[in-house]
């Protein structure tokens, strides 16, 4: 792991130099221009590469990186069926409003969605409540973001003995602040330091800096995808041979052990987590620290996970540093989907620890396919970039640009981490290290480990993008949709530029403080927030464009009927199931209800109204 | 100064391509394009979910042990039933955009001038 964690550093230190020195260099790029169309919007002059790149990018946040990676490794061949649905995301996302939405915001002056919103009906109320809806949302998702980059990068740097040594000094610091020693030394380390990186080329650079960014990321992504391609491929001995292999594979299963040893210790003995003991024929693997006390002989149960197909289990050894340990399992729990079945990585529904439905139950598969390009239509940080293309030409060049893009990483990562599965067994402990563990391994046999350094790049990368969507889509609304809009519409530009900054710089702070001891469902927010913006505002932006009839309260009809249907789907589930997670009526997942109720209130609520005939002339005739 | 929350209203007098785009015509492209992506999707939709739930769901007949089928290095289902049509989908979604997609014209930026100190 040192020498993952040293690349991993090296690339972190490398990538944030470079996103400060774009931020600088979109800084004097923007002098002289009008700042608040510049700031936020990048002046709608982005040309296909920005465009498709920052639209692929942003879209691909670090759950693409890691989080799909890991699901993967873990449920196998059904992970195609599940992500299948960005087949027609570029195409979607892109061609259903792109060019009515750009022609619309330039038609309206608009910066935001809110501001397109309100200014088509010339209705405050509208724009008031859109704002409030998407501040209140997205903070959600920024607090997320914000975590999930503190986690992965300290996922990537552990086990570099300079981060170790920074994570302990934080602790030690902090173990008498309030709140801040609710948290480990690592994650605090991480996360400031990331912070302080995003916030402050998003301060600096604007709409224009995040472009540019994701421009870069895409292209690390990329790369990075399709060299590991090649060297799983080449060192699994082929995809037919990962595939068959796989076929012979039966799920682990996951239990709890006491380690012993014949004398007691004179020093603590700690093993690692990860740590392999081969006992009897059988392998088992520490999926948490264990530790042997000085003057002890046994540790306290510990969480063990055992291996269950046989020619995984040839290949282990036990670790050095557990030789003379011996093994006692004291509970052991088969998968609920899966146990003991030959074939099952291969086939839908895959293997599931926790669901006796398996992992893609039908239901689920028909919900994805709908709600990845839908949903990503209706997500306000792609609308925002589908307002600051320059011209058609660009859209759809974009369009058969992310189309390959997508087609290309998606398909490949599929391949890479099933050959992972092969390659490396037992990452259930940890499947969200298995792509910087691949990506070292892979290198290191292929001997170019410096390579690893550019292949974790693209998990941090990825999250840098989305962070910074998010900050600036929350600052844009306070400051133009809020400040500008309802107080100050006179405001100056220097004024404007300063709030901007301010806003964008408190927003950060806060999200940060507010994540420095994260509630316990943080991760379950990432869906619950973009699932609400997606049920929020796709069909009243969608009617909005394209329905002459659309009117004020149709609108905000639609942005509450999408939130309130949201909003109680998860409270039914959470009383259901204890879990921050939505009920899935009819086994379907809650965006489509969600959409269903949007798209009744807006319809219902616009035809028991009047449109102002002055509106629709502007825009429809 | 120009207010923001307005829009702007069009000007006859310059020419088109420096016109903010005719909404209508601009509207009719749209609209007849999102009737095809959204045909399109539909076409994509039946193929992926109704092959993948007729081949690629494991079947309660099926012998404990036996091999799903393989091809090309993959579960057949995959094949088919996920990677053709993919392949597919973005060749169909380039066609769409670069030879289908109207190329109109959406109007110079326009820009808020706010007073300077």
């Amino acid at each position: 792991m040192t020498e993952a964690s040293n690349s991993a550093l090296i690339a972190f230190v490398i990538y944030t130099i470079a996103v400060l020195s774009l931020a600088v260099l979109s800084g004097r790029y923007s002098k002289g221009k009008e700042f608040v169309g510049e700031y936020f919007l990048g002046s709608r002059s982005f040309g296909v590469w920005a465009f498709a790149l920052t639209f692929a990018a942003t879209n691909a946040s670090g759950g693409s990186f890691m989080g799909f990676p890991a699901l993967i490794y873990s449920h196998g061949w059904t992970l195609a069926l599940w992500i299948a649905g960005f087949m027609t995301l570029p195409l979607v996302s892109m061609g259903l409003i792109g060019k009515r939405l750009n022609q619309v915001a330039r038609q309206s002056n608009a910066v935001t969605i809110p501001e397109i919103l309100g200014t088509r009906f010339q209705s405050p109320m509208v724009g008031l409540v859109a704002t409030a809806l998407l501040v209140f949302f997205m903070f959600f998702y920024l607090l997320a973001q914000f975590k999930a980059g503190g986690k992965i990068l300290s996922t990537l740097l552990a086990g570099e003995p300079a981060f170790q040594w920074a994570s302990m000094t934080t602790a030690s610091a902090v173990a008498d602040v309030p709140w801040l020693n609710q948290a480990s030394g690592d994650y605090l380390v991480c996360l400031l330091v990331f912070s302080i990186a995003v916030i402050g080329y998003v301060v600096y650079g604007g709409f224009r800096a995040i472009v540019w960014t994701d421009v870069m990321q895409g292209v690390v992504m990329f790369i990075g995808v399709v060299v590991m391609l090649f060297l799983a491929l080449h060192q699994v001995g082929g995809l037919g041979n990962a595939t068959r292999k796989m076929a012979k594979m039966t799920p682990p299963e996951f239990g709890t052990a006491t380690l012993t040893v014949n004398e007691k210790q004179t020093v603590d003995w700690v093993l690692p987590k990860g740590t392999w003991i081969k006992q009897a024929g059988n392998a088992y693997r520490l999926a948490e620290i264990a530790t042997i006390n000085q003057g002890e002989t046994q540790t306290r149960p510990v969480a063990i996970l055992k291996l269950t197909t046989a020619f995984e289990i040839e290949t282990i050894r036990t670790s050095p540093v557990a030789a003379d340990i011996s093994i006692e399992v004291t509970e052991l729990t088969p998968y609920q989907y899966g146990a003991g079945q030959q074939g099952v990585y291969l086939t839908n529904p895959g293997p599931s620890a926790t669901n006796n439905v398996g992992f893609l139950a039908i239901g689920t598969a028909i919900s994805f396919f709908i709600f990845w390009p839908f949903g990503a239509t209706g997500q306000p940080a792609n609308m925002v970039r589908l307002m600051a293309f320059k011209d058609s030409h660009t859209l759809r060049v974009s369009i058969f640009t992310v189309s390959i893009y997508y087609a290309v990483i998606y398909l490949a990562m599929i391949l890479i981490f099933c050959c992972g599965r092969v390659l490396m067994p037992g990452m259930e402990i940890d499947p969200d290290r298995m792509m910087p563990d691949l990506a070292t391994q892979l290198t290191a046999v292929a001997g170019v480990p410096w390579l690893a350094g550019l292949l974790v790049a693209a998990p941090f990368a990825a999250v840098m993008s989305s962070v910074d969507s998010f900050l600036l889509l929350v600052s844009s609304s306070l400051v133009r949709d809020l400040y500008q809009r309802h107080f100050h519409r006179d405001a100056s530009e220097s004024r404007l530029k300063k709030l901007s900054y301010a806003v964008t710089i408190f927003v950060g702070i806060l999200a940060v403080l507010m994540v420095l001891n994260p509630p316990r469902y943080l991760q379950d927010l990432i869906v619950f927030a973009s699932g609400g913006l997606a049920a929020c505002f796709l069909m009243p932006v969608l009617l909005s464009l394209y329905w002459r009839r659309m009117t004020a309260g149709g609108t905000i009809a639609g942005m509450l009927g999408g939130t309130i249907m949201h909003v109680g789907l998860t409270a039914w589930g959470y009383i259901e199931s204890g879990q921050f997670q939505a009920y899935e009526f009819l086994s379907l997942n809650p965006f489509i209800w969600d959409l269903a109720a949007s798209t009744i209130g807006a319809v219902i609520f616009a035809k028991a109204g009047t449109p102002d005939p002055e509106h629709y002339r502007t825009y429809f005739e | 100064m120009e207010p923001i929350g307005v829009a702007k209203p069009r000007d006859e007098g310059t020419p088109r391509a420096n016109r903010i785009s005719n909404s209508k015509e601009l509207l009719d492209h749209s609209l007849s394009e999102m009737r095809w992506i959204i045909s399109v999707w539909g076409v994509f939709f039946v193929w992926v979910i109704g092959y993948c739930r007729l081949f690629g769901y494991a079947r309660p007949v099926d012998e404990p042990g036996s091999e799903p089928a393989i091809q090309f290095g993959m579960p057949a289902w995959v094949v088919w039933g996920v990677l053709v049509p993919w392949l597919l989908a973005a060749a169909v979604s380039s066609w769409f955009a670069i030879f289908h997609m109207a190329n109109d014209p959406l109007g110079n930026p326009t820009t808020d001038e706010q007073p300077s100190d």
